[in-house]
């Protein structure tokens, strides 16, 4: 069994209700929780390297850190508090820490469950499996994946433009208003031949007849069986059981709307 | 072939197309039926029309652009404008020149599931089609591949395959070949000729290059420059009688019937019609062997070729994204020569000609010019001295007007102004552009625009001139006048590097080819010699140009005899 053979939407809708469910809790333990059982999953039943993994996920490490910083920083000390440390105009309390430590676990868990639903899903499949349980219109579906296609083509063309430029002798912009100016004498260039190419693309789909219509066959059945649903159940009890972990230890609180 | 001239299933009336805001029509006035089982070459010089007819005919036109269709078309009786959204794709299929635009999908099994599910048809019958439409076009064992991985001719043929999937009556060539190889155009006319013969559709073709196709074709229908029909009859009437103007519009002529007209000016040529095929020609010569030499267009080396060397090339390698796109390549090229570089899509002929142009730095190797490395070049020297015509000629526009386009890098060198004007004139009179200065270069016609990027790039009298298939997708006329420039070039002791998939250009210009395959100079030398290479043709899907094919076929005769020589050659 695979996370990529559950189905697309479903998979989106999990994800999106985790990350609901996670947003009423705000203590440190119960994001880490989730974490460690999303990432888990990601690397067992996603069958994917820890090495991408991390390759995105790290920059969210750092955020996260940031988030701690700031919070750490510029937090305020309120009566009652427990001291932990100050130096100078700097106080920091035991509960200013934990704020934001769970804060900083609250992005890394939001960023997990995305990952696992990025790296386990194909944007092809999501978008038709969009069209048959939500009723994206095919128009939009269609749309969107024949653009897909063209980005690594935009990036090309770019290059493409670049260097005709040099060839024509244009001197390296410096000033502002130089960068300004070469920005201008690409786009324009560049714009024609994404628009045109569009055109093109959209005038081959008609020919095949594409029309938008929203009754429309489908060769990819993609369906939704009581598996998908055991894969909702199994993640909204898993971030559950996670609070319940935290309860039990004493660290869960409630989110109201602190920082 | 017994035409069912009373049952025309596709008809046109008086059909007129403008654009929104333009009072010149693209066409005008076209009647035009189309018979079941027929095929139909559509000629035209570039910018008459003929795309925009087809996409009519194929109702993509007008509600894909803001214009206005004036007469009627009808299919089986019925008006287009009655069909429902979709429905006439069904009967009417198209296949369009551009490779890289014309699918929506990622994967080869999907991009044809996608026409089908457009059809309704019951999901349970696509995967069925969709092998058959595969097979057919022998792309069965890519049915899993992705899209972007197949090379242009494979695309084209998957192309085909969705348009065939659909079983229409009718399909719609638009020069499905531009973009390819010599041997991967030639396999994608094979495929259709084999088609043709087993499934019931009519052909409308739209092609540059006639050559593969006119033994296929029964009929031609001719626009002219302002889009209205010259010539609406049989194939052989249209060259027979119409050569002439139709060379005189810009039209490519199949080769024979240009051989034929040659011959038939230098009074060697007895046949009272012009030969469609290459045997009709033998069969008419008066004397085959003496006739070579007149039509022979290969250039004559000029005298005392200077042996100056000012390009040269050692041991070069390139490598991007951990892929080895060039493998120890090492030539040079001398002052006044006309080098060739020849190979199949994707051998690395690009990749090539950018870094002799010095816009990528090679991995491993050198590059000389003029016996200094590229890269200690200052670079505003470099780019008065050396040329670069790009593919795609919108890329290198950068001003506002044509005017200055020409003018940018006079500028650049700081000129007086009264000289800028005097060569910019001069400039756009050579390429017949003088009339367009103050248009933007965005807005010209296709061959317009291709002649503006090469004058931008002559003005500076750059010492060396490279360029990236200057002749693709451009009509006769602009073809031969920018070989006549290239020429020019030369013969004031400029250089010129050209990519080309035309062997046309190979035989009669090149003093010297290369021929890349994989990355890997597997030839250079004189063309002559190239075509006796059989295997290194093969490889690197290479065809031998005409006269050379006229030559070894007339050499046959020769040694077979008249009779039954004339039915080998109709026959090859």
């Amino acid at each position: 069994m695979l996370l990529h053979e559950f189905n697309p939407s479903i998979k989106a809708l999990t994800v999106v209700v985790c990350v609901l469910v996670l947003s009423i809790f705000f203590d440190p333990v119960t994001p880490f929780l989730t974490l460690a059982v999303t990432a888990a999953a990601t690397f067992i039943f996603g069958r994917v390297s820890f090495r991408r993994w991390i390759l995105l996920f790290s920059p969210f490490i750092f955020m996260a850190l940031i988030y701690i910083w700031s919070a750490l920083v510029f937090s305020k000390a309120i009566e009652g508090e427990t001291i932990l440390w100050t130096w100078g105009i700097f106080t920091l309390t035991e509960e200013s820490f934990q704020r934001a430590l769970s804060l900083g676990m609250r992005v890394l868990s939001f960023t997990s469950l995305s990952l696992l639903f990025m790296l386990t899903t194909k944007p092809a499949e999501f978008l038709l499996s969009l069209m048959q349980q939500c009723r994206l219109p095919p128009k939009l579906a269609y749309g969107i994946m024949a653009g897909y296609r063209f980005l690594p083509l935009i990036k090309e063309e770019f290059d493409i433009i670049r260097n005709a430029h040099r060839i024509r002798g244009v001197p390296k912009a410096r000033t502002l208003s130089e960068k300004l100016a070469e920005l201008k004498r690409y786009a324009v260039p560049l714009l024609a031949g994404a628009i045109r190419k569009a055109e093109r693309t959209a005038m081959a789909m008609e020919s095949k007849g594409f029309t938008g219509d929203r009754n429309r066959e489908f060769y990819h059945k993609i369906s939704v069986s009581w598996k998908d649903w055991a894969f909702f159940a199994f993640f909204i009890a898993v971030v559950l059981a996670s609070a319940y972990v935290s309860w039990l230890f004493g660290f869960l609180q409630l989110y109201n709307g602190k920082l | 072939m017994a035409l069912q001239r009373n049952h025309h299933f596709l008809k046109s009336e008086q059909l007129t197309f403008r654009h929104e805001g333009e009072n010149k029509p693209v066409f005008q006035n076209v009647d035009f039926s189309l018979y079941p089982g027929e095929a139909v070459l559509l000629l035209g010089p570039s910018g008459c029309g003929k795309s925009t007819l087809a996409y009519c005919l194929n109702k993509l036109y007008p509600e894909a652009v803001d214009g206005k269709l004036d007469g009627a078309i009808l299919y089986k009786g019925k008006m287009l404008e009655e069909f429902r959204p979709g429905e006439i794709n069904q009967h009417i299929g198209i296949v369009f020149q551009d490779p890289e635009s014309q699918f929506c999908m990622t994967t080869v099994e999907d991009e044809l599931a996608f026409g089908l599910e457009n059809m309704k048809t019951p999901p349970e019958e696509i995967g069925n089609k969709i092998d058959k439409a595969l097979e057919l076009v022998h792309l069965l064992p890519y049915k899993h591949a992705q899209i972007h991985t197949l090379s242009g001719g494979q695309k084209q043929k998957l192309a085909l395959a969705c348009v065939l999937s659909l079983k229409p009556e009718v399909l719609i060539l638009d020069e499905p070949t531009a973009n390819l190889d010599p041997a991967s155009s030639y396999e994608l006319t094979s495929i259709i000729r084999e088609l043709k013969k087993d499934q019931s559709f009519s052909l409308v073709i739209i092609e540059h290059k006639l050559d593969d196709w006119i033994d296929l074709t029964d009929r031609c229908l001719v626009l002219n420059r302002e889009g209205e029909i010259l010539f609406n009859g049989s194939t052989a009437d249209c060259f027979n009688k119409y050569a002439g103007e139709l060379q005189a519009e810009g039209i490519w002529l199949p080769s024979s019937v240009k051989a034929g007209l040659l011959a038939k000016k230098a009074g060697i040529y007895k046949g009272k019609n012009l030969p469609l095929t290459e045997g009709e020609l033998i069969a008419g010569l008066v004397n085959p062997n003496a006739a070579l030499q007149i039509l022979d267009n290969r250039k004559i080396p000029p005298p005392g070729l200077k042996e100056q060397i000012i390009l040269s090339v050692k041991n070069l390698s390139f490598n991007k994204d951990g892929k080895e796109l060039l493998k120890n390549i090492s030539f040079s090229v001398k002052k006044g020569e006309f080098v060739a570089i020849a190979g199949s899509n994707g051998s690395g002929k690009t990749t090539l000609s950018r870094l002799l142009a010095g816009l990528y730095t090679p991995s491993n190797g050198d590059i000389l010019y003029h016996d200094r490395h590229l890269s200690l070049w200052k670079e505003q020297d470099l780019r008065q001295r050396l040329g670069y015509v790009f593919q795609n000629p919108e890329h290198q526009f950068i001003a506002d007007t044509v005017y200055d386009e020409i003018a940018f890098s006079l500028k650049i060198r700081r000129m007086p102004d009264a000289d800028i004007k005097k060569m910019v004139q001069t400039s756009l009179q050579q390429v017949h552009l003088l009339q367009h200065a103050d248009m933007h270069p965005f807005s010209l016609s296709q061959g317009q625009k291709r002649r503006l990027s090469v004058a931008s790039m002559l003005v500076n009298e750059q010492e060396l001139l490279l360029l990236d298939e200057p002749t693709f997708g451009q009509d006769a006329n602009t073809a031969r006048e920018l070989m006549a420039l290239m020429e020019e070039k030369i013969r004031r002791g400029g250089s010129v590097v050209m990519i080309t998939h035309d062997m046309e250009i190979l035989h009669s210009c090149a003093d010297k080819v290369i021929v890349l395959s994989d990355g890997e100079k597997i030839y250079e030398g004189l063309p002559d010699d190239l075509w006796k290479k059989h295997e290194i043709m093969k490889i690197a899907s290479l065809k031998v140009p005409y006269i050379e094919k006229l030559r070894n076929d007339i050499r046959r005769y020769g040694r077979e005899g008249k009779v039954c020589s004339y039915m080998n050659l109709t026959q090859a």
